[in-house]
This record gives C-alpha cells, structure tokens and sequence, in this order.
C-alpha cells in the first residue's frame, strides 16, 4: 500500500511540477472524455429504448396473433359442431335409406317362408332362413349404428322412473328362455329373498343391457353349459350379474372389451355375425345411470359381467356425465 | 302372437286401406297382403296422389309413409288432419324414420300408432292395422 502511495504522490508531484498550460490541456482532455462517455452512455441508453420498443411491438403482435387464434379456435370448433350434426343427419338419413331395402328383403323372406308364393322344398327353407337372419343382423347393426351416433352427439335420451329391476331382469330371462333351451343350456334368474331391485332408471336402456349380457353369455357358451342372472344390494347400490360358463376372455383381452368393433377372434370364430357394438353401448348406458360395469374371466371357465346402479338418483349427479364423456371421449 | 290376433279378428268386409308409399316393392308387397286378407286397398305415391284418392273415397284407415318426394309424409299428415273430411280417419304411420324426434312428431299430429318397417314383417303390421279397424 504505501509502495503505491509513493508511487501516486510522485506522480502528482510530477504533474504540479508541469507548466501551467500542461494542465490547462489535462483539464480539457479529461472534459471532452466525460463528454464522450455521457455521448457514448446515451447512445446506448437509446439503443436499449429502441430495442424496448422493438420487444413492445412484438409483444403486440404475439397477442393479436393469440387473439386471432382464439377467435380461429372458435370458428373451427363451430365447424366441427357443424361437421358433427352433418355427421348425425348422414348417418339418419343412410340408415333409412339402409332400412328401405332391408324391410323389403325381410317383408320377401317371410313371405317366401310362410309359403305365400308356393311351398319350399327343406332345402329351400333353410337356405331362405339363412338370408332372412344374414337380413336382421343387417338391421340391428344400422340400428347399433343409430345409437352409437345418438349417444356420441349427446341425443341418447333417457327417462328415468322408479321401478324394481328385478322385473327386468325376469322378463329377460323369459324373453331368452326358449333361445337357451334350443342350446340347451340352463338360463337361471336368482334373487335373493329380502334384495330390492327398486332404483331410479331407464327401464328400456337397462333392458338393452340386459339382452346384450345375457344374449352374449348364451352366445359364447357351449351347450350343456349354464347361464345365471342375478340381483344383489348393498347400502347404495344394486348390482346385477350376467354369469356364463362359456369360454371366457384371456386376461390381454379384456381392457378393450368395452371398446367400439372391438371383437375377440375366438367371439368371431363363435359368432360370426357380431357387430362388437353391444358391450360399448351397454357401458354407456351404465355410465348414464352413474353405475358401473366390469367383467372377470378366465379362458375355458366362463366370464362374470356384473354391473350396478346407484340408489340415489342418477341425474342428480353430475359425475354420471362426466364418466360418460371420458369413455365415448367426446368433447 | 300375431297369427292368433289374425284368426280371431276378421276384417269387417269392405273395409278400406289407404296405402301412401314410394318405393313400388313395399306398396306391392302391403298391397298383395292386405287383399289377401280381404281388405280393399287403394295406393297413393306420393302426398299428391293421396288427396286425389281421398277426395273419391274415405278409407277406414290410412297407412302412412314418411319419407317421400314432394309433398312428405309430415305435411300431408298436417293436411289430412286439419280437413275436417279426414280428420277422423285413423292414420298409422308405417316407415323406416325411427328417431324419436319424428315418432313424437308424428305422434303430436295425431297418428294412432308409428310401426318401423324393418322391425316388424307383415303380418305383424297386419293385425295392428285389424285391430285398429276393430277399436
């Protein structure tokens, strides 16, 4: 420290000792210098202004580029509501376009078939008979298609009453009694005694439900095997089983089981005129009510389907949507 | 079912169908039917065709399609019932529209029943249209 004290105090004893004009022309040299640096600082200082301005104007631009594609969003979302109900009328309009036809061959068939147009020889029968059912898996597919379309735009309608599902249920089974026996398989209905089936629902969607469960357990058992429908209760819900003895699902299979088409080969190879729509259909319409569906099986054994509904009353609550939404994903 | 409901209600004789259907199989095959179950039977195309059969003569039921050219189904349905000649005539709308929104139209503008053709086969459509001539 004190080395460089001597080393400033000769330095300045230097620059006293020069003459006055020396110092005249310091005085000056180091002005102009100041001057400089202010005139250097400012240019600066303006070119960050002017940069400021730049990132301003951008900013600007980037907001009227998010608002014009917020407003392009919406017109989009509006062609595709619009796309969407020129989808429904389509699909309206060819499924009775579809049916025309269909109704025509069916009305034929049957005329043939009650021997209206002179008596068929067995073979002739059996091949018309053939055509005739080829003819009505036609039909329920355009009709499988119409309910897919009114449950993705949202036009599913649903009336919910009170009533006891049990009814259902036991007019089901009826309703299956003599395609079983001609399979001969045993189609049983139990209900425990002291079990209420008594909620709010759709009597004509749950009894679609109910057709396709036991329509596919009878299905995909071989004969001589058995088919139980059955009503439990807990405190807040019912729960319904369709129980076959058929010839199960691989485990890999089942979590697209409820998906739109989706038919398993060995379903396939049983039933070849399947439309894999029932089980979606049949999901959806347990999600409506707010309920659940789910499956257990194992290959060769059999397949448990078991849904349930809750007893309180499921379009109160809001979350029945929003699980339907989810599994049809749609908006 | 239905073969027991044809055997227990005879048509009254002379009783009138007024078929209204576009596609020429279907009103041929309805037609064939209903003679042979002793009805008579008048046919219209289209909602043009049916005014001019209902001015000659008032059928005891009319069988309705929905979907046709011209003049829809819908809007004769209004005509037909708003004329205080037909008014009365029982309309039974027999087509393959199935969307709820056009059962409850229909059903609004007075029909007594909405049947889908490719649900039913004829004799079934027959023995409403019998029991609806016997009501």
């Amino acid at each position: 420290m004190s080395f460089l004290n001597e080393q400033w105090n000769e330095i300045l004893f230097k620059f006293k000792s020069l003459p006055p004009e020396y110092h005249f022309y310091f005085i000056v040299g180091l002005s102009l210098l100041v001057v400089v640096m202010v005139l250097v600082r400012s240019a600066e200082l303006s070119k960050i202004r002017w940069q400021l301005q730049e990132q301003i104007q951008e900013l600007d631009k980037t907001a009227k580029t998010l608002i014009r594609r917020d407003f392009e969003r919406n017109q989009f979302s509006e062609q595709l509501r619009l796309m969407d109900e020129a989808k429904t009328y389509f699909i309206t309009v060819a499924a009775h376009q579809l049916r025309t036809p269909l109704s025509a061959i069916k009305w034929a068939l049957k005329f043939l078939l009650n021997g209206d147009a002179g008596e068929l020889v067995p073979a002739q029968k059996e091949y018309i008979k053939s055509i005739y059912e080829t003819n009505e898996n036609i039909i329920k597919l355009v009709n499988d298609l119409l309910d897919i379309s009114r449950i993705e735009s949202g036009r599913f309608e649903y009336s919910f009453k009170e009533g006891d599902v049990a009814e259902v249920m036991a007019m089901v089974v009826s309703l299956f009694s003599l395609v079983a026996q001609n399979k001969n398989i045993k189609l049983t209905f139990e209900k425990p005694v002291g079990v209420s089936g008594v909620v709010k629902f759709d009597a004509e969607k749950i009894q679609m439900v109910l057709e396709n469960l036991v329509g596919n357990a009878i299905n995909y058992t071989p004969a001589g095997g058995q088919v139980t429908v059955s009503l439990a209760e807990d405190s807040d819900k019912i729960k319904i089983s369709v129980t076959d003895t058929g010839i199960g699902i691989a485990a890999r299979d089942l979590p697209q089981l409820f998906s739109k088409f989706f038919r398993l080969d060995s379903a396939v190879k049983m039933v070849p005129n399947g439309t894999g729509l029932g089980l979606f259909i049949s999901k959806s319409i347990v999600l409506r009510h707010g309920g659940n569906i789910d499956v257990k099986s194992e290959v060769g054994r059999g397949s448990v389907f078991m849904f349930d509904l809750p007893k309180k009353e499921p379009v109160a609550s809001g979350s029945a949507d929003v699980g339907l939404k989810k599994f049809i994903g749609n908006k | 079912m239905s073969e027991v409901e044809q055997q227990i209600v005879a048509p009254a004789p002379g009783d009138v169908v007024l078929v209204v259907e576009d596609d020429a199989f279907l009103r041929r095959m309805l037609t064939e039917k209903l003679h042979k179950e002793g009805l008579n039977v008048f046919e219209a195309t289209n909602g043009t065709e049916a005014h001019e059969s209902l001015n000659k003569q008032t059928p005891n039921i009319i069988l309705l399609d929905l979907m046709m050219p011209g003049t829809d189904g819908f809007q004769l349905l209004r005509e037909i019932k708003t004329d205080a000649k037909t008014k009365d005539i029982p309309v039974m709308v027999l087509s393959n529209l199935g969307e709820k929104e056009h059962i409850e139209r229909a059903m609004s503008l007075g029909v007594v029943d909405y049947m889908i053709k490719a649900h039913f086969v004829l004799d079934e459509i027959v023995s409403k249209i019998k029991s609806i001539l016997n009501k």
